[in-house]
């Protein structure tokens, strides 16, 4: 009877822990709408005297020793290495500067602390790819009230802080979905391999695509599932909607080159190469090659080395200057402009802009 | 005629396997629902193909936990070797003899790792799992290292070419390299003293040690052949994707001893076989493959696979005899009666 009662009082607990796990990701799921929010009217300026404050810096950034931060949501990632390269670049220039990487391995909670650590060892600035807005917010907040310029590449947090250097999302899933549609005259079916659940840029992009969409009732998507960024997962999943749908798929969209690439070889295997039309996201090396070869179509390429320089640069902007950008009432965003590849115009992304 | 039916071995392994039998509801299941989509040669193709990086360690990491250990480095040894055969192509070409240096130093790190291990476990009373733990870790740190963080892309490699790309009779090549390394594993573990020597060891250490079993040597080895096991993913891994990543197989581990014990491997050790642990990586994988063709969306896919999978292993936990969950279901039929 007593294991019984245990049995019984376990399954409550599981289900209750099951009840917090979805209505966190019901927080997940809020996050890309206030943030797209936060874009459209970020081109209204700041008006002056409106919240904006001014101190006085004692350092000069260009030649006392400066120590600057790179928090990824994973060091491992291709874009974060082309990023901290592009920042390191910059920031080499100046033989004063020092900057150090640090890997909370997608771990909100650990990249919070590490920004906090951050703030208490007395660093300069603080380059931040946040995992997730809502999580980072106070941690940001008190990089910025403790004088430390905190600037976003990518994704920023929920509160403001002095510059967020973006590459496009919501847009980019419109134009892909746009050449999808001229590639099938207005009429066909799609596949999706979606981002890891939850992730702010895999929703963006599916926001993008799906609004796009709408202006063509002709393309249907036949099935969306998850890849969690991954190449091989993809693969998987592209064969099994092969196997689903057999000859009907017209077009893949993926959330990210690695998926792009993980399909374009299922359909490479399935022989069908030329007749599925496959698109990704973000503009890595091996994409690019890939479009070269045929694999796979095309991709919205992001000078991810030059975001990271632009990152950079405004920091330094702000270092030198006596803006307090801890008075912000709101994040000022710079958008990388996404450049879309494709057969025609690969040859355009040079060797030194490949990352 | 019903002893007949009764007395078959296909029938008798059905009936005494729980597993096999969610397996084969699940099968007419999937069949059924995807009119028959699910049963075909292309689709059984992709599932094989689906369990097979799953399946190369497992065949590595099962010798671990039959020991009564457990190795949470394969997903470290496989990026390590990775990203050790990435780097040496991409430094020094696609030429035939740089390729086998680049795989017998991708394979010689799994091996060594192993062998560090090993020797660890074998001589020093650490709990396996916090090891494996902190130098899994390290491992990736190592590849870092390696790696610098970029992604290491091959370009041109036949071999590699050939076993990520390549086909023979429609099936993948890593699915034959599975299918080697299950062999190899089972014909070790049934087949010769050393597999009695593990079941030994991981029912009982200290009665082995003194009825003379070399236990040391019998951990020590078991640990080189995870190592090296996952070491061979981690080069299929490669193959496959052309590429190598600092953040490669990460958290593969957890699918691997998920299969192993959803395959009725027992983590104390000395029970269990390289066959049910395989039998749990495919009834995770016939999951996984069917909800992807029926399209269920991604929030119920977990959901429906962790149920089956209580499901399959509680059925398996009725069925034999001393288990609490058996006894329980006797005394529940008893009161039925």
């Amino acid at each position: 009877m007593k294991k019984l009662a245990a049995i019984l009082v376990s399954l409550l607990l599981v289900v209750s822990l099951a009840a917090c796990g979805s209505a966190n990701a019901a927080n997940a799921n809020n996050a890309p709408a206030e943030e797209k929010t936060e874009e459209k009217t970020e081109t209204t300026p700041v008006a002056a005297g409106e919240g904006l404050g001014f101190k006085d810096r004692t350092k000069n950034p260009y030649e006392d020793p400066m120590k600057f931060a790179w928090i990824p949501t994973r060091a491992s990632e291709a874009n974060a290495t082309a990023w901290g390269n592009g920042i390191r670049e910059e920031l080499s220039y100046w033989s004063n500067t020092e900057l150090n990487v640090f890997d909370p391995e997608g771990d909100a909670e650990q990249q919070a602390k590490i920004v906090s650590d951050l703030v208490a060892q007395g660093y300069d600035g603080i380059f931040l790819q946040t995992i997730n807005p809502q999580t980072l917010a106070a941690s940001v907040e008190e990089a910025e009230n403790a004088g430390i310029p905190v600037v976003c590449i990518n994704m920023g947090a929920d509160t403001p802080h002095a510059a967020l250097v973006s590459m496009t999302d919501f847009e980019a899933g419109q134009v892909i979905a746009d050449r999808i549609a001229e590639e099938l005259g207005g009429e066909g079916n799609v596949v999706v391999i979606q981002a890891k659940v939850g992730a702010v840029r895999g929703i963006n992009l599916e926001d993008g695509f799906q609004a796009q969409l709408k202006n063509y009732p002709g393309i249907k998507i036949l099935d969306e599932q998850p890849a969690d960024w991954n190449m091989e997962k993809a693969q998987t999943v592209m064969n099994d909607f092969l196997t689903a749908y057999p000859d009907q798929i017209d077009a893949v969209f993926a959330h990210n080159d690695q998926m792009a690439e993980g399909a374009g070889m299922a359909v490479q295997a399935a022989g069908k190469t030329g007749e599925i039309y496959i698109w990704g996201a973000n503009g890595e090396t091996k994409a690019l090659e890939y479009i070269e070869q045929g694999i796979i179509t095309g991709t919205v390429y992001t000078n991810c080395k030059d975001q990271g320089k632009t990152a950079a640069r405004i920091m330094m902007l702000y270092l030198n200057s006596n803006i307090d950008t801890s008075t912000f009432t709101k994040t000022p965003v710079t958008k990388m402009p996404p450049i879309t590849v494709d057969a025609s115009n690969v040859s355009s992304i040079t060797p030194d802009m490949r990352w | 005629m019903s002893n007949i039916v009764k007395n078959n071995p296909v029938v008798k392994a059905i009936l005494s396997s729980s597993r096999i039998l969610v397996l084969l509801v699940l099968v007419i299941f999937f069949t059924a629902v995807t009119k028959g989509t699910f049963f075909s040669y292309k689709n059984l193709v992709n599932i094989l193909y689906s369990v097979s990086l799953i399946g190369i360690m497992i065949c590595g990491a099962c010798f671990a936990v039959l020991l009564g250990g457990i190795d949470r480095t394969v997903s470290g040894n496989a990026a390590l070797s990775g990203a050790i055969v990435a780097m040496t192509i991409l430094r020094g070409g696609v030429g035939g003899g740089n390729v086998a240096l680049a795989i017998c130093l991708g394979l010689g790190a799994g091996i060594l790792s192993g062998l560090i291990h090993g020797l660890i476990l074998s001589r020093f009373n650490i709990p396996a799992f916090l090891l494996t733990l902190a130098t899994n870790e390290i491992l990736y740190g190592f590849v870092q290292l390696v790696t610098s963080n970029t992604l290491i892309y091959v370009n041109g490699c036949t071999l590699m070419d050939y076993i990520g790309q390549k086909r023979w009779l429609g099936i993948p090549i890593p699915v034959y390299i599975m299918l080697v390394c299950i062999l190899f594993a089972y014909i070790i573990l049934n087949h010769t003293v050393y597999g009695r020597q593990v079941y030994s060891v991981g029912g009982n250490r200290q009665s082995s040690e003194l009825s003379g079993v070399p236990t040391r040597r019998v951990i020590l080895i078991a640990y080189i052949i995870s190592g090296f096991m996952g070491a061979l993913a981690g080069f299929v891994l490669s193959s496959m994707n052309q590429q190598a990543s600092a953040g490669q197989a990460k958290n593969y581990e957890n699918n691997v001893l998920a299969a192993i014990v959803v395959g009725g491997v027992s983590m104390r050790g000395g029970s269990g076989s390289i066959q049910n642990a395989i039998l749990g990586a495919f009834l995770i994988g016939v999951i996984e493959n069917g909800m992807n063709l029926m399209g269920v969306p991604a929030i119920y896919k977990d959901m429906a696979k962790g149920i089956i999978i209580i499901v399959a292993v509680a059925m398996d936990m009725a069925t034999q005899p001393g288990t609490p969950l058996y006894n329980f279901m006797k005394r529940f039929k008893k009161k039925a009666a």
